[in-house]
């Protein structure tokens, strides 16, 4: 048999007109001939690729407004050609528009990576494994999983919207034309989700749940059976899948299904407007290095509680270290300026992002200060650019030698145009520990 | 090159991205039966073959496809093809070679894959026999898969 008798077969197997018998045939053939398995291959790759080009340019209207002020309606009975080397020179002239347009209405439904931290990210796309990096622009159908380290922040080029992939967790990018679609295959995503149209909200889909989401700042854990919704502001839609339930979860609450477990609101404990504070005692000694180095740290801290200032009591009855840790968002763009003071010393950090890992130090204190802000010119940082709406993590470190009497510790802050200031409540909410662990 | 193995069992090009949509649910909906311990891609390509037969048995159009072993192996031979920046290069070269065949022929590819016209239609429409086209598509395909190799070898 010929090779050109093999491409027509292999073009009528494709079309579904070749006879069983002849198919049988085919099939010996390409079993038989690693040539023609090649052949067929390439073949499958050229049409579904061709297809794509037709359709990428069907999508386009500029495409057809160019045929149309062109005047070259397509006459039947007139040679086709006639009307092909225009229409050609029309599309390689928009390709570049194309491209351009597609990426756009691409990329409103569909997330990029902004940043990562670690290196056990799996994006699986189609039959591959694709490398992570930042920027890359994510495609319905991925399947993005971070390991016990990793973490991932997803982002939109139009609209301020982030997700938080938490470690040990799975995401897949469903295929929707109505919002943006979301299965949460097992751990834990964090978002802060701009205002959706009413008609294509975020859809978050657990194995047991659905949540539906118009704007909010929310978290979402799962797995197989289970799921939780905490919701620091806003309002979500949260379905139990199981029992067709629906809650209405709204600011600093939760719910949560897991088996016998009732399905209702919860208040948060630790919801916005407070901070992380973890307190260890008995460390010795006056430096932060005493606290950071301690076996203690940062797993096993004597205290965890959730004040509604960024400040930490020092008057232990002894030596004690305290971390402060939360989630900071300006109410508008601008450079804002930061203060630490406490007792003994003091470190403050400053994320560009919500990861820890982005945290550098900003201001220090090395000397008791006393509960003063310009006691030493370090106390202060640099004037550091904010954006409004997006979470910046905060950590401040206090280490206190000696027991003392009322040392007040904290931090201030000064916003654009303002006077230096304690920082209100409703602009921080506190870390939360699964993020680094995982899940709840 | 998942959709393209969607297109080896269902054959109709619109139908095979409509059936891709569907694998990838399934893919998801799937997810916690997939071992992790396993490899990914002939895991996603039973999934796909099982879907794919599904709609062809829903959609009553059965015709005898090809042994579900052999499908495994072209699966297997589509992923050799390269990643997927190697695809979309090699499309992007599909579209620079399209230029390169002559006025009729381009003619007979945009009816076929961009206006999505059978085989019967564009026979009756250019007045040639069903035979004759296919002959002439396999002649087109070959053009452009050679076109193809020669142009990412010299890239």
């Amino acid at each position: 048999m010929s090779a050109k008798t093999h491409g027509e077969k292999l073009l009528r197997y494709l079309d579904g007109s070749l006879p069983d018998k002849e198919t049988e045939e085919l099939n010996d053939s390409l079993l038989a001939d690693p040539d023609l398995k090649r052949e067929f291959s390439r073949l499958l790759l050229q049409q579904v690729h061709l297809f794509d080009i037709g359709q990428s340019q069907k999508a386009s209207p500029r495409r057809d407004r160019r045929r149309e002020s062109n005047s070259l309606p397509t006459i039947v009975g007139l040679p086709s050609s006639w009307h092909w080397q225009p229409y050609l020179l029309a599309a390689a002239a928009a390709v570049a528009i194309l491209l351009t347009l597609s990426t756009v209405e691409f990329s409103s439904t569909t997330p990029r990576v902004e940043a990562f931290v670690g290196s056990d990210i799996t994006l699986r796309r189609d039959t591959a494994v694709i490398p992570i990096k930042a920027s890359l622009a994510l495609k319905p159908g991925d399947i993005l999983t971070t390991g016990k380290t990793n973490r991932l922040i997803l982002t939109y080029r139009r609209e301020n919207t982030r997700l938080i992939i938490g470690s040990r967790s799975s995401i897949a990018i469903l295929p929707s034309n109505s919002g943006k679609q979301f299965k949460l295959l097992e751990g834990r995503v964090e978002a802060v989700v701009a205002h959706q149209p009413k008609a294509k909200p975020m859809l978050w889909l657990s194995a047991a749940t659905r949540a539906t989401i118009v704007g909010t700042e929310f978290s979402l854990t799962a797995s197989n059976n289970t799921a939780r919704l905490d919701v620091l502001e806003g309002l979500v839609d949260f379905e139990s899948l199981a029992t067709g339930q629906l809650l209405r979860v709204n600011s600093s609450r939760y719910a949560e299904v897991a088996p016998g477990v009732p399905f209702e609101l919860r208040d948060m404990s630790n919801g916005y407007g407070s901070v992380l504070r973890e307190t260890w005692l008995g460390i010795e000694n006056v430096h932060i290095r005493n606290l950071t180095q301690s076996s203690k740290f940062p797993g096993n801290p004597d205290f965890r509680d959730y004040p509604a200032t960024l400040s930490a009591l020092t008057n232990w009855p002894g030596s004690s270290g305290v971390r402060l840790r939360a989630f900071l968002r300006v109410p508008t763009t601008g450079r804002y300026r930061f203060w630490i003071t406490g007792a003994d010393a003091a470190e403050l950090r400053l994320g560009s992002n919500e990861l820890p890992e982005s945290a550098e130090l900003i201001a220090s204190l090395n000397q008791n200060a006393s509960g003063e802000w310009e006691r030493f010119p370090w106390q202060k940082s640099a004037a550091i650019q904010f954006v409004a709406g997006r979470k910046y993590y905060l950590e401040a470190l206090f280490k206190q030698g000696l027991p003392g009497a009322e040392e007040r510790a904290g931090v201030v802050w000064q916003p654009p145009g303002a006077a230096r200031e304690q920082i209100p409540s409703r602009f921080f909410s506190p870390f939360d520990l699964s993020i680094e662990k995982g899940s709840r | 090159m998942l959709k393209a193995y969607v297109q080896a069992i269902v054959r109709d090009l619109t139908l095979a991205e409509d059936t891709f949509s569907d694998v990838i649910l399934e893919i998801v909906r799937s997810w916690p039966s997939y071992d992790k311990a396993r490899e990914f891609p002939p895991w996603a390509r039973g999934v796909a073959r099982r879907v794919a037969l599904a709609v062809l048995r829903k959609n009553s159009r059965a015709p005898l496809h090809l042994d579900e072993g052999l499908l495994e192996q072209i699966g297997e031979e589509l992923s050799s093809m390269g990643d997927e920046v190697e695809l979309e290069a090699r499309k992007h070269t599909l579209q620079c070679c399209l230029e390169l065949l002559s006025a009729k022929n381009r003619e007979l590819v945009r009816l076929r894959y961009f206006e999505n016209r059978s085989y019967l239609e564009i026979a009756n429409q250019i007045g040639r026999s069903v035979g004759a086209l296919y002959v002439g598509f396999n002649r087109i395909h070959q053009a452009l898969e050679k076109c193809i190799q020669e142009r990412m070898q010299s890239a």
